[in-house]
């Protein structure tokens, strides 16, 4: 990891300044996910009313 | 004409191949590690003797191939689908060590399966090994999905030109900054941050869930790699159905959807391309196809009634159904239950489901939603040709990370590896009928097998066939190496006996 | 011509080779050794026959009991392993099998082993009603219990280290070590020999 601020021309990736970014891009891709089992919820529901 | 390899493309093979085995070697540090930790000898010495062989070898191969040449790209496919062999069956020598396997193929078997994330296994009494051996069923899925190659990458080849040549022999091709390293680096500080908070996320479920404290860290680590490498390796023989809780299931699904994503878009979300995750071909796809099996899934299951209530009803169907989209594994009711409770069509949605599988440059197996998003487009596209004027010129775009052209070289790429694929699971439902097995359940283990996702229906288990075993040891590796390293290691054995 | 013959006669050994008595189909799933009747195995073969039923399942408590208010789920297996695992020696007789049950927190506290690698687990027997899909759990297949004896009291044991193990142990790291030494002078006189300073 050390050698990784001197490899020359990149920023380091570990960098404090990134940390946010990284944090709301997790958050980005948990939301995105939750979406989706909500839809296998909506859709479970739905079978239900149907066939129940 | 076939040209034969000369001396040194045996040297150059040799001595990259030697690198990656030493990057097993001290791979296999933790799970010694571990084992010390909880005091567990024999499993230690057990790892001490496996570690011992990796270095032999690597450090042999590398002695015995000294060489300054760089490598051209077929050596780099070659040392990249031959190093998977290599390390299965160097790195089969614990899980045999352990007596809970009943041949060395049975072991080979299992590190394959761990290697490319598939998570079938062959091991008996799972419920008795040691901290040790879960560590390192785990820990081989994880760096199997980061890929091999990846971590000798990161730290074992030093800025050589040629070890872009090998990262895209395993089946990655993305570059998600200009220096593969840099790439390679990325690609593990993702890795490792999602380490970092999904494991504290299940450790502390874990202990709500009345599990002891050593325990509900562990799992919480095993039960993430397992989950995030897409593998489905879990350390307990119930799986994930141990738990008996909504939230556990929940955050295993939300680290093994996020594991099927393509590095690529995590970087661009990471580093604030947030819109990329609904617009990229590859989530799309992955979203209408989850939603379509998910939906004719639960439709057939309950109509058929086999669930009480639609949590119930929502809690299996999703989960069994995005563990499959999403090649990993994990599954809350029993194996047989698929034959059993799900039925017929049940099977066949999470079959179409694991088949199509999840991103490319992901730790997913199967036909990738990349592959799938190119060809319905350009399906698409001709459709509307046939419509169009005859001047009007029709061109497609489709989305990832930018836009890109929909041009015939993209499409015919695609439809090849598409093809490939679909020939390998009708290749294996056909073997699986060959020997007695319903053709519904030897396509949906084939599948399970050739797409690296590991949900299984009965059909694996250690007295399974010696040819099936084999069988899907080669599935498992085509699929995960999508093919095209492995073809040109055949052709360098082939160049051997042929060339000239 | 020479080609189709090749591939013709290649396909042939390889449906000789599915069809040898050697590679049968071994279908005779693990060898039942289980006190149950029904078994672990039978019971999720046939969940619809058994749903609702009250059933005495006996087996091997595993890994640890999850407390949950007032109560609690225990694992139990009645597989090939219930009486003497693998860590001591007891024969290769396929996967683990075995049902969750969910039981009033107080019956746990009977149990004092569950199997692990150092631990042969209580074998306990209890009696319950089996859901296929439990409406109270998600849809788990499970035995709600209202009794649990145990029959017998697991043990700790531990697996000891065999000096041939340690000895060849001993032996491969050594050479290990010669050709990392090896390899690393062999290394540094191609770095530093010919091209002098190469350091990156």
């Amino acid at each position: 990891m050390a050698q990784m601020n001197r490899t020359e021309g990149y920023p380091s990736l570990t960098a404090r300044e990134h940390w946010g970014k990284y944090a709301a891009g997790v958050v980005t891709e948990v939301v995105f996910i939750l979406g989706l089992t909500l839809m296998g919820y909506l859709l479970a529901l739905v079978a239900m009313v149907i066939w129940r | 004409m076939i040209i034969r390899p000369r001396r040194e493309d045996h040297l150059v093979i040799g001595k990259y191949t030697g690198k990656v085995i030493v990057g097993v070697g001290l791979l296999m540090a933790v799970p010694l590690l571990t084992s010390v930790a909880f005091g567990e000898w024999d499993t230690a010495v057990d790892f001490l003797i496996s570690m011992a062989v990796c270095f032999i070898f690597g450090y042999g191969a590398q002695l015995l191939s000294r060489t300054e040449s760089d490598l051209a790209w077929s050596h780099g496919l070659v040392v990249a689908a031959g190093s998977w062999i290599w390390a299965t069956a160097i790195g089969a020598l614990p899980h045999f060590l352990s007596g809970h396997e009943s041949s060395y193929l049975d072991a080979m078997f299992d590190v394959m399966s761990g290697y490319t994330t598939t998570g079938l296994y062959m091991l008996q009494d799972l419920d008795h090994i040691s901290y040790g051996l879960n560590m390192w069923r785990h820990l081989l899925t994880y760096a199997g999905g980061q890929g091999i190659v990846v971590i000798a990458l990161t730290f074992l080849f030093k800025g050589t030109a040629g070890a872009y040549k090998v990262y895209v022999g395993e089946g990655k091709d993305e570059r998600l900054l200009p220096n593969v390293i840099q790439t390679a680096r990325a690609i593990w500080l993702v890795s490792l941050v999602y380490l970092g908070v999904g494991t504290i996320a299940l450790s502390i479920t874990g202990l709500a869930l009345g599990q002891n404290p050593v325990r509900a860290v562990l799992d919480g680590l095993w039960v993430f790699m397992g989950g995030w490498s897409t593998g489905g390796f879990a350390p307990q023989s119930f799986n994930t159905a141990w738990f008996h809780s909504i939230s556990y299931e929940l955050i295993t699904a939300v680290i093994f959807i996020a594991g099927s994503f393509n590095f690529a878009l995590h970087w661009a979300v990471w580093t604030g391309e947030r819109k990329e995750i609904r617009r990229n071909v590859e989530t799309v796809s992955f979203a209408i196809t989850l939603t379509l099996t998910v939906l004719l899934a639960t439709f057939w299951l309950a109509k058929s009634g086999v669930y009480p209530d639609a949590m119930a009803l929502f809690r299996k169907s999703f989960y069994q159904l995005a563990s499959g989209h999403t090649t990993t594994g994990f599954a809350t009711i029993y194996s047989r239950a698929f034959v059993t409770q799900w039925g017929t069509v049940g099977m066949l949605a999470t079959t179409v489901a694991m088949g199509i599988g999840a991103s490319a440059c992901s730790t997913a197996g199967g036909i990738k939603g990349i592959r799938v998003g190119i060809i319905t487009r350009s399906f698409v596209a001709d459709v509307r040709r046939m419509v169009a004027p005859e001047s009007a010129v029709v061109r497609e775009k489709y989305h990832h990370i930018r836009a890109n052209w929909l041009d015939d070289g993209v499409v015919k790429s695609a439809m090849a590896i598409t093809v490939a694929y679909v020939s390998m699971y009708l290749l294996s439902a056909l073997l699986g009928a060959l020997y007695g097995y319903p053709l519904v359940e030897s396509l949906f283990e084939g599948v399970s097998a050739g797409s690296n996702t590991g949900l299984s229906c009965g059909v694996t288990s250690p007295f399974m066939p010696a040819v099936m075993k084999v069988a899907y040891i080669v599935f498992m590796w085509l699929g995960r190496l999508e093919f095209m390293s492995v073809f040109a290691l055949l052709g360098y054995g082939i160049s051997i006996v042929r060339g000239r | 011509m020479r080609r189709i013959i090749a591939l013709v006669a290649f396909a042939c050994l390889l449906l000789a080779a599915v069809g040898s008595p050697a590679a049968c189909p071994a279908k005779t799933a693990t060898p039942t050794t289980s006190p149950n009747s029904p078994t672990s195995a039978e019971l999720v073969e046939h969940p619809k026959q058994w749903d609702g039923e009250t059933i005495t399942f006996a087996g091997e408590a595993i890994t640890q009991a999850m407390i949950r208010g007032d109560h609690a789920w225990i694992h139990v297996n009645d597989d090939a392993y219930y009486l003497k695992n693998v860590e001591e020696g007891a024969p290769l007789g396929g996967y683990n099998s075995g049902h969750a049950i969910w039981l009033p927190a107080n019956l746990v506290r009977k149990i004092t082993y569950y199997g692990d690698y150092t631990h042969e687990g209580d074998v306990v027997s209890v009696t319950g009603v089996f859901n296929a899909a439990c409406g109270e759990h998600g849809g788990d297949m499970d035995i709600h219990a209202t009794s649990l004896d145990v029959v017998a009291e697991g043990h700790e044991f531990e697996e000891p280290v065999s000096l041939e193990k340690l000895g060849a142990a001993v032996a491969l790291v050594a050479l290990a070590g010669l050709l990392w030494f090896a390899n690393r002078k062999a290394t540094h006189a191609d770095t530093f020999g010919a091209a002098g300073n190469s350091k990156r």
